[in-house]
């Protein structure tokens, strides 16, 4: 090739690199070429790198200047960060202190929201427990009683009651904020079947808390008043009554463990298809799930799987979310322990037993399953009855005994993970 | 991310020509996880030497060795670990924006979590450095800002 055509070619090509470089350059919003140093952050590379940030340390750099200080409101970066942080899953738990020598009455104890991180304690084996000293977290303190209705994106909400008052707040432990108080509409004390559960409406994108009391009456039906708050409302709203009650009312359990489920824009309960049934001796062949969809905010009735006919419902079963799936656990004959998972949602064939496991190992019952790994291979279950936790490898059925915490009593929550999300 | 090469680029090498005019080969299977490198490819042909302006012959070398192993599916917790615990936090900065540049997500992700973590205690003045980004607060202003979230840069330890 003479040397002309060489310069021609290599012109040809110099041009078409340089124009298809610059059409790159044009397409890629997210990089940023500066001509004058390669060291310089573009807003959207810095807000990637601080997405992976705990909150605390996005708190600290609001200080950094004004894009700093006000990147926490912005909803994609609150999104972004939310997607991160649901890595560092952790459950929270409540934690009981008593602080006088008389240990019967309720108002001397303390309490305290603390959490456990889950990769912590499955990847390295460690029980990594926050907050447990700081007294920021307290919940309860006489004679102000708190507790925490439920967790979700990071945002809890909290039952609170300062006598005469009750009421219910939003909280972001994480950024220390919390909402404004909402009056409840009912006495606690008087109505005492009632349940609070808190979930997230994802066609709205709202958090929505429901509450209800049921009048159970014997001459007549049961009576139920059931009403939504959602973040953002002046008022608590009326939604429809309960079709049937759920069953923990039934049973006159109070229970922290038996309130209403939230999975994936819905709260669900189990609840006997028929009020008339002798409920100590029903079985769970005659229950179902009650299912709120907070988005429609109408009820459906979930079937279980075939074949309960056995198992008591006396003995209440617990829902549970395992895996991204609604499940339940249940005894079976008092020798084991049984966790049904959903597949899919509503679908009664979708049902699945996961495990049945024996009691030898644990010599306890009134487990909970708490955590299970994406593998399916290590469930961790828990009993704050006798302040114990487990962790069950499901492939050499071997169970491990974990130590939560020395002098304090706990209560276990559901999942948390830190969120930027805001209270009001 | 398993890697199905195909037959025209199994044991292809592509050359990469860096700011600084130096050249390195790469396997066509790592270009591949560099979307800029493959663009390039995909519109210039694999024959001719690509040139990457804005990445440098100290940082190149680099973010091959990282893609090498990638693709024979050998990154792990501790090779990262090993990858920058000798780097300092320019250099990782350096090659966090050759990784952006290059569309080199996987490495990309990696970089932006381990500058996060260093990034985790420091102060606020040596991250606006480190960000090359200005105060545009008061004295008084940052003063009151502090103040509100002064329990953000407590250290407050923990007891189990």
């Amino acid at each position: 090739m003479n040397s002309l055509g060489r310069i021609l070619e290599f012109g040809y090509y110099s041009i078409l690199l340089y124009s298809i470089f610059n059409s790159i350059l044009n397409k890629e919003k997210k990089k940023s070429i500066e001509e004058s140093s390669a060291a310089i952050f573009s807003d959207d590379l810095m807000v990637e790198i601080v997405s992976w940030l705990p909150v605390k340390y996005v708190m600290q750099l609001r200080c950094v200047n004004k894009f700093f200080n006000t990147l926490v409101f912005d909803p994609h970066f609150i999104q972004m960060h939310l997607s991160k942080s649901t890595q560092n899953l952790q459950l929270s738990f409540t934690s009981f202190e008593n602080n006088s020598a008389d240990f019967t009455k309720s108002e001397d104890w303390d309490s305290r929201w603390i959490t456990l991180s889950i990769p912590d304690l499955l990847l390295q084996n460690t029980v990594t427990i926050s907050h447990l000293s700081d007294s920021y977290y307290r919940l309860s303190r006489s004679p102000h009683y708190r507790w925490v209705i439920g967790s979700c994106n990071g945002l809890l909400c909290v039952y609170g009651n300062s006598w005469p008052d009750q009421y219910l707040y939003f909280w972001n432990p994480a950024m220390r904020k919390e909402s404004k108080r909402i009056p409840l509409f009912f006495d606690i004390y008087i109505n005492r079947n009632f349940d609070f559960s808190f979930g997230y409406d994802n066609s709205t994108q709202t958090y929505k808390v429901v509450a209800f009391y049921v009048e159970l009456n014997s001459d007549s039906n049961p009576k139920s008043v059931v009403k939504v708050f959602s973040l953002g409302d002046n008022s608590w709203r009326d939604v429809q009554c309960l079709p049937l009650v759920p069953l923990y009312c039934l049973l006159g359990i109070n229970d922290f463990h038996n309130e209403g489920m939230h999975f994936n824009g819905t709260i669900n309960w189990f609840a006997l298809d028929d009020i008339n049934l002798d409920r100590s001796a029903a079985a769970l062949d005659r229950c179902v799930i009650l299912s709120l969809d907070l988005s429609t905010e109408t009820y459906t009735k979930l079937l279980l799987p075939r074949g309960l006919d056995k198992v008591p419902a006396g003995y209440p079963p617990n829902l549970v979310v395992l895996m991204d799936c609604l499940g339940f656990c249940h005894d079976f004959d008092k020798t084991h322990f049984v966790i049904w998972q959903m597949k899919d949602f509503g679908v009664q064939e979708s049902w699945l037993q996961l495990f049945k496991i024996s009691y030898e190992n644990f010599a306890r019952e009134n487990l909970l399953p708490l955590y299970l790994s994406e593998n399916g291979d290590t469930l961790v279950l828990g009993n704050d009855r006798h302040r114990e936790a487990f962790i069950y490898n499901c492939r050499d059925n071997k169970v491990e005994k974990i130590k939560i915490a020395d002098r304090t009593n706990w209560e276990l929550g559901n999942y948390y993970v830190e969120s930027l999300v805001s209270t009001d | 991310m398993a890697q199905e090469a195909s037959s025209s680029t199994s044991s292809k090498t592509i050359s990469l020509k860096t700011g600084d005019g130096e050249i390195f080969e790469i396997e066509a299977s790592a270009a591949k996880q560099m979307k800029t490198v493959q663009r390039l490819i995909d519109d210039l042909g694999d024959d001719i030497t690509i040139p990457l302006h804005n990445v440098f012959s100290k940082e190149l070398p680099k973010i091959i060795e990282y893609y090498k192993k990638d693709i024979t599916g050998e990154i792990t917790k501790d090779f990262e670990a090993e990858f920058v615990k000798d780097l300092n936090d320019d250099e990782v900065k350096v090659l966090f924006l050759a990784a952006n540049y290059l569309d080199a997500n996987k490495l990309f992700e990696f970089l932006s979590q381990n500058i996060a973590d260093r990034l985790e205690s420091k102060s606020v003045e040596y991250v606006r450095k480190y960000f090359g980004v200005e105060n545009d607060f008061t004295p008084e202003e940052e003063s009151k800002l502090r103040e509100e979230r002064a329990w953000s840069f407590r250290g407050i330890k923990e007891d189990e």
